[in-house]
């Protein structure tokens, strides 16, 4: 067996994914060959850090004796069900509780549905309604899904020229100031001339281009991002009379970020100065906070 | 068709089983989630579409691949991708193969200068490796864990992720290669080599 069949079989060998044959193969090599032995055991040293260096997580106690819980209350539900069906024929009646020996099912239907009513109502108003939805929310998912799917999308132009032909017929890069809602001043020049480079693009970040839009009855400017393979929108409005913290909050890097889901989409707001940044995107939310905190954040300084 | 009392029984024996795995379930969920409350949500309603479902399990089959593919789906359907990029992205066309091992090597060969410090990669600590995970993507995640972390084979994770075999080696090979990159990346911006290494 040569170094290169060797190699090329490496990680099956470390997986213990071959075949007998193989296996013998390739060990036989291993100890005749000190380089491939090297490679070898380095990679397996690594394959154990990873698996030593990464936090196994256990569940709580509550979590398993839920589900346990739940699911003998299902077992509980069925048999119930099983034997009503079959005693009904038999059951005696007793004065008061002759209505309810009529439908088992009916009986069941009377209880639970006020129960069903009030939690549903419950969750509606105190849980669905503050959390998820909010005008903003719902704006910055359905531009998002606008931006993925409209091509012709963004009016101003994004500094890479092989990135804006994707996007215009006849790209014209030059140096504009963006006026960033709630900034006072001078804001950040989002594109510069060609050859420069755009100061956001770090780390896979992408800027595709902007485009002035409004927002809960606000001037808004909104920012398209790469973050391949996935598409994010930023956008930003005037703080004032606006706020988002009837959200569901997390504090992420040190920082309060609001979050919400509309469309599918993951909604990520924080406030800076007097200005309401929002990142919309398919892609986790924690990913979102991590654009945030890390690019985004020191960019609007 | 087992009579009802029967099924029962085993219907509580298939699922005490099951339960085994709920924390190779969880530790996944939470690599995906990365939130807690979000990977107790998730493992819970895979126990529940497990109940709901335990009939069309095949007996004999893999209860773990089975369970973990519930919980994929589970997660999935939260966080699914809304568009699907149209044209194929690459991650890792400029890795070479044990990029990492090269990297560290060299200087033990080269007997360095005394003044660079040497990586090693037992210095990794879990902050670093959990950074390096997290920043894979997901379908690249997804599969260092089902192979690296909770040692599913390739068949396993053939079945929980609906790919052929062929896809599940070709993935974790390029997830392996990112990972060293990701790995190598944090080395350099934590600062474990100094200014004018050979390394850099």
């Amino acid at each position: 067996m040569t170094c290169e069949e060797t190699v090329g079989q490496l990680y099956e060998y470390l997986d213990s994914e071959l075949d007998k044959r193989s296996y013998t193969k390739v060990k036989k090599h291993l100890s005749a060959c000190h380089i491939c032995c090297e490679k070898f055991e380095f990679e397996q040293a690594l394959k154990n850090i990873i698996k030593a260096k990464s936090e196994i997580h256990k569940v709580r106690e509550h979590v398993r004796e839920n589900i346990v819980m739940q699911l003998s209350a299902r077992h509980r539900v069925q048999s119930r069900a099983e034997t009503s069906t079959l005693k009904s024929e038999e059951s005696r009646k007793r004065g008061i509780f002759q209505l309810f020996q009529l439908r088992p099912a009916y009986m069941a239907a009377a209880v639970l549905l006020p129960l069903f009513i009030t939690a549903l109502s419950v969750y509606l108003v105190f849980f669905k309604s503050t959390d998820y939805s909010s005008p903003i929310i719902e704006g910055v998912a359905e531009r998002h899904d606008k931006f993925i799917s409209n091509k012709g999308f963004l009016t101003l132009a994004g500094s890479d020229l092989s990135e804006l032909k994707k996007y215009f017929k006849e790209p014209r890069p030059s140096n504009f100031n963006i006026d960033i809602p709630g900034k006072k001043g001078s804001a950040g020049s989002f594109v510069s001339l060609p050859g420069k480079q755009s100061r956001i693009k770090e780390n896979d970040l992408r800027f595709l281009g902007c485009k002035n839009c409004d927002l809960a009855g606000k001037k808004s400017l909104f920012v398209g991002l790469e973050k391949v393979p996935a598409k994010i929108s930023l956008e930003m409005i005037d703080a004032s009379g606006i706020n988002i913290s009837g959200l569901k909050k997390e504090q992420f890097g040190g920082r309060p970020y609001y979050f919400g889901k509309h469309k599918g989409y993951n909604i990520v707001l924080w406030k800076q100065g007097n200005t309401i940044y929002s990142l919309t995107s398919s892609i986790h939310r924690k990913e979102l906070m991590r654009v945030a905190n890390g690019t985004l954040y020191s960019f609007f300084e | 068709m087992k009579d009802f009392k029967g099924s029962d029984e085993e219907l509580k024996e298939f699922e005490q089983t099951a339960l085994e795995y709920i924390d190779s379930l969880f530790n996944v969920a939470m690599k995906m989630t990365g939130n807690r409350e979000e990977a107790e949500d998730l493992v819970q309603e895979t126990y529940l579409k497990m109940h709901r479902f335990s009939h069309t399990f095949m007996e004999g089959t893999n209860l773990k691949a089975w369970l973990f593919k519930i919980l994929r789906n589970s997660f999935n359907n939260v966080y699914r991708k809304k568009t699907r990029e149209p044209h194929e992205v690459r991650y890792d066309y400029e890795i070479e193969d044990f990029f990492l091992y090269n990297k560290t090597s060299s200087v033990q060969r080269n007997n360095g200068s005394v003044s660079e410090k040497k990586l090693n990669i037992d210095d990794y600590l879990e902050d670093e490796v959990k950074f390096a995970l997290d920043n894979l993507p997901q379908d690249f995640r997804e599969v260092v864990l089902y192979s690296e972390i909770e040692g599913l084979s390739y068949e396993e994770i053939s079945d929980v992720i609906g790919c052929p075999i062929g896809t599940v080696k070709s993935r974790l090979y390029r997830a392996r290669k990112l990972l060293q990159k990701l790995l190598w990346n944090y080395a350099k911006e934590r600062g474990y080599l100094k200014e004018g290494s050979k390394y850099l």
